[in-house]
């Protein structure tokens, strides 16, 4: 039992648990009830068939390529140039998610719990334990969420057990009663959720067995569909149609819950977000500093502070206030996104298997 | 000012070295006289060193011994040595075809453990460490004669670790006492002691243990490697070992356990751990030490698993109290009022009618107040220290509470969280340092200051490794096998196996049969 650089396919199947569906459970749930109404469930549903089919291409691309990360993968398909030029986007892109995470984060604060004290005190102090995290390793962020995972579905079910006696079952009926196209809008809107399978190949090198990496990444999607679909049928039959104009549902959910008749919980949801989304940052942190590591080819250790202050500062100065930010999410950068998360990954993808069958068949001519 | 602040923070590396000369390397000549000046010369002619002098017989030359007073003990000297040396008159045996010095070894001297030595610095070696040393005219080497015998304490109850049920002996400060403890635990000729000096002016011995073929090979290599190059001039406590051990990270966790019962010592001895023994102290350093056996008890052990499992998650509970009810009492009262019920509210609002002090100062107050009682209690005479209890924790709590210095609320709650602190000892620094900083985190933003407090903490323990071992180990990383001594204590009989976090050697996991069974029934 050494450290050596390395995590286990269960840790790995724990990152993409905890890292992924954590921010669109709290921000993006209204927007697809927007769309599918009832038949919300139905959408995530296939949300979670993208999420599979998008992560399977993933999975293949990681394979083939068993000791690079993203930046390396598209060095070593597309060459030094156009490759240093991808991974660069991937950087940028990188680093605008974590400004992107941490802003919401500390909005979500400022706009639920703490309303006097400014966002930038929040975005600082959960900077603090990420860079912390960040100097001490891979094995440590994956213990971490272990403890973490632990907090998330703990506290998940907990919530879902006392709600159970609010809901209202026939307000998710009639099934199927607006279009199928207004179900498939619904899922487009978590398009970004099902982009952010991305940092598989960034953490693909790491596990120290990957002979059944398909399969697992496939478990952990279906266990992020079974804790999410449910939170999304609760969600409609507490609240019905104001689920529309609810800023934070799942928040709005802990508040209307009461256990017995005077403990109020909507507190604990600040332990499992602020352990959930504190996680979900750190892995996207990592993922900026490692990429940036590897496309300048030096140790990870010289950009965790850079990356991390430049982080806080353009949280800070780009979006005006948190509902702009979402509306950006929803319109310019779900666009965006899509092309770098989803598009570029595909583009190596078929980039390399034309490259291999290419040379293959040179290989068997000469 | 430059040189001042350079000199504040530079690492100094001498201050753990006052000199290392002194190098003595003379070889002994056949001069006595010449001999001892030399020998007066270095001791500087101290008052507790005795130059015996007197007439070898039969041969009729000029001996010395010399000892240090109290270091020895003078029956043996005085009957073994003294005695054979000047009587002898034993007419069957011809010496004059023997050499002196072979006569004196075979014939004469009638102790157990003799050694012949040649140089000036092995006698000053033998005459400190507690042996006599004979010197003869017209030859050129002495003879270190093994009368140690100074007076130590009894075996009795360790004071720090006391069970009801189990062994109630306790190390003691003689080594070698200590490493006969060890052997009576263990009768494997598999369990081997190694013998090392440490310090350079105080020569301390320091020994590590281990049985063979059940620790892995690398850990003792490492570990002998550590222990030769620790570079200081002297060790008075193991605790000096296991700062030096850990390395200059400067850490909050106990990462070398230590120990004061053989019983624990060869129980980690039959895991695959190294016990590392000083001379001069009772506890005993255990490696690699791991965060879960901070929660385990010896006791769990002679007891049924049952309550192994209970008394377990009571000590899981008691760490979690100590180190958060002070921080959540204050994000409470401070932020999250909504998170009591409103009677507990409406009770705690009349209890802090008239309290001049918001919750964070007044629970500061308390906190600090309580570690200044505990300090007392302990330094002070077993008498006087109830006398500080009493007067501290009864009469100065109602007296404060009454007055309106601070609220009954408080008082509990600090109460409480120090008393969860006794119950696991181990971890006390951890717990003292999270408390004061959760509570002024809290103080500052509430559950999310907590939050992100704890999350520190967390890192910590996740990052830290004891001898390459993760110090979380079986938890986090997870390894199945070695759950069964943590959160539920499985009966004895499903945990015939070494745990697997702690041998990371793969070689030796294969071949350790013979020892596997040998400590099987020792446990047993």
């Amino acid at each position: 039992m050494k450290n050596n650089g390395k995590i286990s396919m269960t840790q790995f199947n724990i990152i993409l648990i905890v890292a992924i569906p954590s921010t669109s459970l709290l921000f993006v749930l209204s927007d697809v009830y927007e769309n599918a109404k009832q038949d919300m469930w139905i959408s995530l549903s296939l949300v979670a068939v993208y999420c599979i089919s998008f992560s399977i291409i993933l999975t293949k691309l990681a394979k083939m390529y068993e000791k690079k990360n993203l930046i390396q993968i598209s060095e070593s398909v597309l060459g030094l140039i156009l490759g240093k030029f991808i991974g660069f986007i991937f950087l940028g892109f990188f680093i605008h998610i974590n400004a992107v995470l941490i802003r919401e984060f500390s909005d979500f604060l400022n706009g639920s719990l703490y309303y006097e004290t400014p966002t930038w005190f929040f975005s600082l102090f959960i900077l603090i334990p990420c860079i912390y995290i960040l100097y001490t390793g891979i094995e440590s962020i994956a213990r971490i969420g272990q403890f973490v995972i632990g907090v998330f579905c703990i506290s998940l079910l907990f919530i879902l057990f006392f709600s159970f006696f609010d809901t209202d079952m026939s307000k998710l009926t009639p099934i199927l009663a607006n279009s199928p196209m207004s179900i498939f809008e619904g899922s487009l809107r978590l398009i970004v959720w099902v982009g952010e399978f991305i940092i598989i190949l960034m953490f693909a090198c790491f596990i120290e067995k990957k002979e059944k990496l398909t399969r697992s990444v496939i478990f952990s999607i279906i266990i992020m569909a079974l804790l999410i679909i449910p939170i999304s049928m609760c969600l409609v039959a507490v609240f019905g149609s104001t689920t529309e104009f609810l800023t934070y549902p799942f928040l709005s959910l802990t508040q209307y819950v009461s256990i017995g008749r005077n403990i109020r919980i909507d507190t604990f949801i600040l332990i499992m977000w602020v352990s959930a989304l504190f996680f979900k940052f750190s892995i996207f942190f990592y993922c900026s500093v490692q990429s940036a590591a590897s496309l300048y080819k030096v140790k990870m250790k010289n950009f965790i502070i850079p990356i991390g202050i430049f982080t806080l500062v353009l949280s800070e100065t780009i979006w005006d206030s948190g509902i702009i930010l979402k509306e950006k999410i929803l319109t310019q950068y779900s666009i965006v996104y899509t092309i770098i998360q989803i598009g570029l990954p595909i583009m190596l993808f078929i980039v390399a298997k034309l490259k291999k069958r290419f040379f293959k068949k040179n290989k068997e001519r000469k | 000012m430059k040189p001042f602040f350079y000199n504040l923070f530079k690492k100094d590396n001498n201050k753990r070295k006052i000199n290392n000369s002194n190098k003595i390397d003379d070889f002994i000549t056949k001069n006595l006289e010449q001999n001892v000046v030399k020998i007066k010369n270095i001791l500087n002619s101290s008052c507790d060193v005795v130059f015996r002098k007197f007439v070898l017989q039969p041969f009729n030359e000029n001996a010395v011994v010399i000892y240090i007073d109290g270091l020895i003990e003078p029956r043996i000297l005085n009957e073994n040595a003294l005695l054979q040396l000047m009587q002898s008159t034993n007419p069957d045996i011809n010496y004059e075809n023997e050499n002196i010095t072979d006569y004196v070894s075979n014939h004469l001297l009638t102790v157990s453990e003799i050694k012949k030595i040649n140089t000036i610095s092995q006698i000053i070696d033998a005459i400190l460490s507690g042996e006599s040393v004979l010197l003869i005219n017209t030859s050129n080497c002495a003879f270190q004669i093994n009368t140690r015998g100074w007076k130590s304490r009894n075996v009795d109850e360790p004071p720090s670790e006391s069970v009801v049920r189990g062994p109630r002996e306790g190390f003691v400060e003689s080594i070698r006492f200590n490493t006969a403890l060890l052997r009576r635990k263990i009768k494997s000729p598999n369990l081997i002691f190694e013998n090392f000096t440490v310090g350079s002016i105080s020569k301390t011995d320091v020994c590590i243990a281990y049985i063979k073929d059940v620790v892995s090979n690398d850990l003792v290599i490492e570990m002998r490697k550590k222990i030769e190059s620790i570079n200081i001039d002297y060790i008075l406590e193991s605790g000096y070992i296991e700062q030096l051990l850990v390395g200059s990270k400067t850490t909050i966790l106990p990462l070398i356990g230590n120990t004061e019962k053989p019983d624990v010592a060869a129980a980690k001895m039959f895991e695959g751990r190294i016990a590392i023994l000083t001379d001069g102290t009772p506890f005993v350093l255990t490696a690699p030490h791991l965060f879960v056996e901070s929660l385990q008890s010896s006791e769990d052990y002679y007891n049924k698993p049952w309550r192994g499992t209970i008394i377990r998650w009571i000590r899981i509970i008691a760490l979690l109290l100590s180190i958060f009810l002070p921080a959540i009492y204050i994000a409470a009262l401070t932020y999250h009022l909504e998170i009591l019920p409103t009677q507990l509210i409406i009770t705690i609002a009349a209890s802090r009618q008239g309290i001049p002090f918001k919750p964070t100062s007044e629970m500061l107050l308390m906190l600090v107040f309580f570690e200044v009682l505990k300090e007392a209690g302990i330094r002070m005479p077993k008498h006087i220290g109830m006398a500080v209890s009493i007067v501290g924790g009864l009469i100065l709590g109602e007296a404060a509470v009454k007055a309106g210095i601070v609220s009954n609320p408080t008082v509990m709650v600090t109460a409480l969280s120090g008393i969860c602190g006794f119950i696991v000892m181990p971890q006390d620094t951890l717990v003292l340092v999270s408390k004061f900083a959760l509570a002024i985190l809290a103080s500052l933003s509430g559950l999310f200051g907590v939050l992100i407090g704890s999350i520190m903490i967390l890192i910590k323990l996740t990052s830290s490794t004891s001898f390459g071992v993760p110090y979380l180990a079986p938890i986090a990383p997870t390894i199945p096998n070695d759950l069964k001594d943590v959160f539920i204590k499985y009966p004895l009989w499903r945990m015939n196996y070494k745990p697997k976090s702690i041998n990371f050697s793969k070689k030796v996991q294969s071949n350790n049969q013979d020892t596997k069974q040998a400590g099987d029934k020792d446990e047993k």
